[in-house]
């Protein structure tokens, strides 16, 4: 029987005002359809007798009744030994009660644990079962434990575990008030319970402030294993119990149904510590968002550094005041180690976090005891990202203006086809230039490809994609060997730029600049191989072929470029010549700014000072018009350079101001530990030493040491300086006898390393460190 | 992770999944609307304790303004909202049937609590052994309607679990109020039809 054809038949009927009328309808349907006429019938029939039925909601009989299903009658009555005393959360599986056990002079409190009457699903019980199977396993204080299950008489599991009498683990931190020393104290407790779950092939899954509970004594106990599964089930669980793990805490992989392993708990502690130190989750998931845009924020996102989320936090200073620090030392304390530390635990790729919680929690132990952490490799990598991210935006913009120069040719009508051609040219490049940017944007999915490794895939794109146009492969290969050369991967770079060198040989049509630009960047690959001579000849091979027609800032560029080279072989005169040709060629540019440096310190090489000085003064007002648009960094070496020339000429007291601004711009373009602030401090601090001022250089020679031997090694002159140096103002101020004992074992050791390698070139350095010891001794 | 004291966002979110077909979600979610419901149904729609006289819709609007406080949301939502709480009291209502029948074997759920707590819960109303059986039968029926009929058994969801009329129903379905009648009249039919088939005795509300 059709039931559209029915409860058409229906609704016409029903219409009827009539039962005469009606029962035509019916009689003629007895005769074509009799079983439809006689369901037809009963429907009417039904209809009539309706009555009022169903038109009372039944929503209030409903509410009435809902605190039965909730549990709460269950208070008071008994499962297996245990006493139901009050209810403690009804979650989606199940109710927990507190419950207690009395026996013979003693009376155990647990939590117990109910599937929700009403839910009790296959499923659902499994998952108990499985739950009660795996704490069975567990004996770790700061987890709790399993003290009894069972089944009551309706065939509903049950669990009663450890009572814990505490609060979640940011509350309880930040009702204790725990300073981040404590907060990190307390977080070990977690990870050490993690991390013993994983030994007996145990993952927690859920890791949240609501399943760590702390005790009145302190201690924290990890609860929940709802989800919780054995890292060699094979059968991996259905999606839905995956899904139904709190989104914030989630990791990108459970989010995407991928494979969980014990990545996903380094995961779910990296959030927790995350927020228990910065009092802000790193993600801010609102109500505005759908699921799919949680997922991508947390699949694609990446998180903002812990101690750039606190300072945007809306509660800051009570975020700070609850840690006992002020905001501005908060951040500074999460800057640096821990904002990288965090940033390896919640890495979106689970390979790339740390390898195991034991991993996680060296690091962080590394951290306070002030050792270099291992994380730092990774957040490198970051900063050459970063740093790619800007290249490519000069990349594209070369290709850009070799495409509106290609328009502006355009005018005499031979000429126009030639345009046509190289305008497309321009633009292919321009979209393959796209093509591989998108690849190297560490925002799109695959961000943790270093850009080495975008462009070695782009050079090999290029052997395929532009076969039949010699000029568009030579252009590209000599804009991605450029980069590559930047980025230090001579063989790479070496291999593009020859190749593009070779087509444009052979090209009849060939763009003589294109040439000229490979054949510059060739020789600045001989000065990166530091083979200077060799780079010198093949910048003046190139300088032979300028002509007036040139573009002058290219060829300004080249003039500088060598004046580069002819600094590092010290040949100062030639350096200076080719310098004032670049500032004469293109005196506008703001690439000027660097060669103004240049000058400076080729005339601080010829010793006239006041020539140098001169020069850095011009740069570093030029940088500073500049703002923005100049290349920040040159600022931070000008400054420190026109410092360095006026204390040559004993004007100290100018040059300190100098020093520390240059120190401010490099904190700002590097980073507070990066290896260019350590440098600068290490300046600061030996300024101040000669400046008799040892009081206010111990900071900075100490934040030197600190931050040298992540970027170099012991024997690195500039750690050995560090160190010689921090000990000389040690003694000068310190009376602590333990203090001095370490400082002149310090200047020992410093004194024994020269005298090991015997660099003469630092000489100066070694009979510094002795006479500082000699004067200690004394 | 769920802060605590806001329920709101988890249900705007947990609705949102729940409507995309994501069952887990609907097991977060029901639990909340328990709570709120019972709430209210404790408190009344002023907070003064006792007064239940409510109407249906009321009812579910005060609850579903509860939970969404602090929170934007719009009309989808409150839709999932009002679908999700037919299932909610659906379920029940079911549930409550069931250990009321289950009851006459089993004493020892009906033990409750006895003490002055403002927060203890209200005494469930007695349901008869009659009412319970008829819900039972009434929950089998829909089943059977909707494998014929979807749109109408859905309708009755609406409008017999969650209080919603005639024109709010329409505007929930996408339909007219006239085809909502029509559904109506003919759901009605149908499923008395089946459960004086089945035995039952017509039912009353």
């Amino acid at each position: 029987m059709d039931p559209d054809r029915l409860a058409q038949l229906f609704d016409e009927t029903v219409a009827l005002s009539t039962s005469a009328q009606r029962e035509a309808v019916l009689e003629h349907l007895d005769k074509q359809d009799p079983a439809m006429a006689a369901e037809l019938r009963a429907l009417l029939a039904a209809h009539d007798a309706s009555g009022d039925f169903l038109e009372d909601s039944a929503l209030n009989e409903a509410a009435a009744l809902v605190p039965d299903l909730l549990g709460s009658s269950l208070i008071g009555s008994s499962i297996g030994p245990w006493r139901i005393d009050a209810l403690i959360q009804s979650g989606g599986m199940g109710s927990v009660f507190e419950a207690v056990r009395l026996g013979e002079g003693f009376a155990q409190r647990a939590a117990l644990k109910l599937v929700r009457l009403g839910f009790e699903s296959p499923e659902l019980i499994a998952r108990f079962a499985r739950e009660r199977q795996l704490l069975a396993r567990v004996d770790h204080p700061n987890i709790a434990r399993l003290l009894d299950g069972g089944t009551t008489d309706d065939g509903l599991p049950w669990l009663a575990m450890d009572y814990v009498d505490g609060l979640p683990i940011d509350t309880y931190a930040d009702h204790r008030r725990l300073s981040l020393v404590q907060r990190l104290a307390l977080f070990d407790q977690v990870a050490d319970a993690i991390a013993s779950l994983h030994q007996i092939l145990i993952t927690h899954r859920d890791i949240k402030m609501s399943n760590v509970l702390v005790d009145k004594q302190g201690r924290a106990k990890v609860l929940d294993f709802g989800i919780a599964s054995l890292l060699d089930e094979t059968a991996s669980p259905e999606a839905t119990v995956e899904r139904r793990i709190s989104f914030g805490s989630a990791a990108p992989e459970q989010l995407r149904g991928e494979g969980i392993s014990t990545a996903t708990d380094v995961y779910g502690l990296g959030v927790l510590l995350y927020t228990l130190l910065a009092g802000v989750p790193p993600y801010r998931i609102t109500t505005e968002m759908s699921a799919a845009e949680i997922e991508a924020l947390i699949c694609d996102v990446d998180p903002l550094p812990a101690s750039i989320a606190l300072r945007k936090a809306g509660q800051v200073a009570d975020i700070a005041a609850m840690r006992r620090s002020s905001v501005a030392r908060l951040a500074q304390a999460l800057r640096g180690d821990l904002d990288t530390i965090l940033a390896k635990a919640l890495h979106k790729d689970p390979l790339r976090r740390y390898g195991s919680v034991a991993d996680l929690r060296a690091d962080l132990q590394r951290y306070q005891q002030r050792r270099p952490i291992v994380a730092r490799g990774d957040s490198r990598a970051y900063r050459v990202n970063r740093f790619i991210r800007r290249h490519w935006k000069g990349l594209l913009a070369t290709a850009a203006v070799i495409s509106s120069l290609a328009v502006g040719l355009g005018v005499a009508l031979w000429q126009a086809d030639e345009a046509r051609q190289q305008r497309d040219r321009a633009q292919a490049m321009n979209s393959f230039m796209q093509e591989v940017l998108a690849e190297a944007d560490p925002y799109a999915a695959d961000q943790d490809r270093t850009v080495r490794e975008v462009l070695t895939d782009a050079s090999a794109l290029l052997d395929e994609r532009f076969v039949s146009q010699p000029l568009l492969e030579a252009s590209l290969r000599q804009s991605v060997g450029g980069v590559q050369l930047t980025l230090l991967d001579l063989d790479g770079g070496e291999r593009n730029l020859r190749r593009a060198q070779a087509l444009l040989e052979e090209t009849v049509a060939a763009d003589a600049e294109v040439l000229l630009r490979t054949r510059a960047h060739l020789a600045w690959l001989e000065y990166e191989r530091e083979n200077y001579d060799r780079s010198r000849a093949a910048y003046l091979d190139v300088i032979a072929d300028f002509t007036p027609a040139h573009n002058a800032e290219f060829r300004a560029l080249i003039h500088n470029d060598l004046g580069v080279v002819l600094v590092g072989m010290e040949l100062w005169q030639e350096a200076i010549d080719h310098q004032t040709a670049a500032m004469r060629l293109s005196p506008e540019s703001p690439d000027r700014t660097a060669t103004l440096i240049n000058l400076g310190h080729a005339y601080d090489g010829l010793g006239e000072l006041e020539q140098a000085r001169r020069y850095y003064l011009q740069a570093i007002e030029r940088l500073r018009a500049l703002g923005e648009r100049g290349v920040i960094a040159d600022l931070a070496h000008a400054l420190n350079n026109y410092g360095n020339v006026l204390s040559q000429k004993g004007r100290n007291d100018e040059a300190l101001p100098l020093y520390l601004e240059s120190l401010e711009v490099r904190r700002q373009v590097f980073g507070p530990d990066s290896d260019s602030v350590a440098s600068q401090h290490l300046n600061v601090g030996r300024l101040l030493l000669d400046m008799h001022r040892p009081q206010d250089a111990v900071g900075h020679l100490a934040a030197a040491v600190r931050i040298f031997p992540r970027y170099r090694d012991e024997s690195s002159i500039y750690l050995r300086v560090g160190r010689m140096s921090q000990a000389r103002a040690v003694l000068l101020v310190s009376e602590d006898p333990q203090e001095r004992a370490a400082a002149i074992a310090t200047l020992e050791t410093v004194v024994a390393a020269f005298d090991e390698d015997g660099d003469m070139r630092e000489s100066r350095f070694m009979d510094q460190a002795r006479a500082w010891l000699a004067d200690a001794r004394r | 992770m769920a802060a605590p004291g806001n329920k709101s966002r988890d249900v705007t979110t947990l609705l949102r999944a729940w409507s995309s077909g994501d069952q887990a979600a609907e097991h977060e979610v029901l639990p909340l609307i328990y709570e709120e419901l019972r709430r209210i149904a404790r408190t009344g729609l002023n907070g003064e304790a006792g007064s239940i006289t409510l109407q249906a819709t009321d009812l579910v609007n005060e609850a579903y303004l509860r939970l969404s406080q602090q929170c934007e949301t719009n009309w989808q939502d409150r839709q999932h909202f009002f679908a999700v709480t037919a299932t909610v009291v659906r379920r029940i209502l079911l549930d409550a049937a069931r250990r009321r029948l289950a009851d006459k074997r089993d004493r020892r759920r009906e033990v409750m609590s006895l003490d002055a707590d403002p927060d203890a819960p209200i005494p469930a109303q007695a349901m008869t052994p009659a009412r319970a059986a008829e819900l039972i039968d009434l929950d089998s029926a829909l089943d059977d309607l909707s494998a014929v009929y979807p749109r109408q058994a859905h309708l009755v969801e609406l409008r017999y679990f969650s209080g919603l009329s005639v024109d709010e129903s329409a505007a929930y379905l996408s339909v007219s109020p006239a085809t909502v009648k029509r559904d109506w009249v003919m759901a009605k039919a149908w499923l008395l039809r089946r459960l004086s088939e089945s035995g039952s005795a017509p039912i009353g509300p």
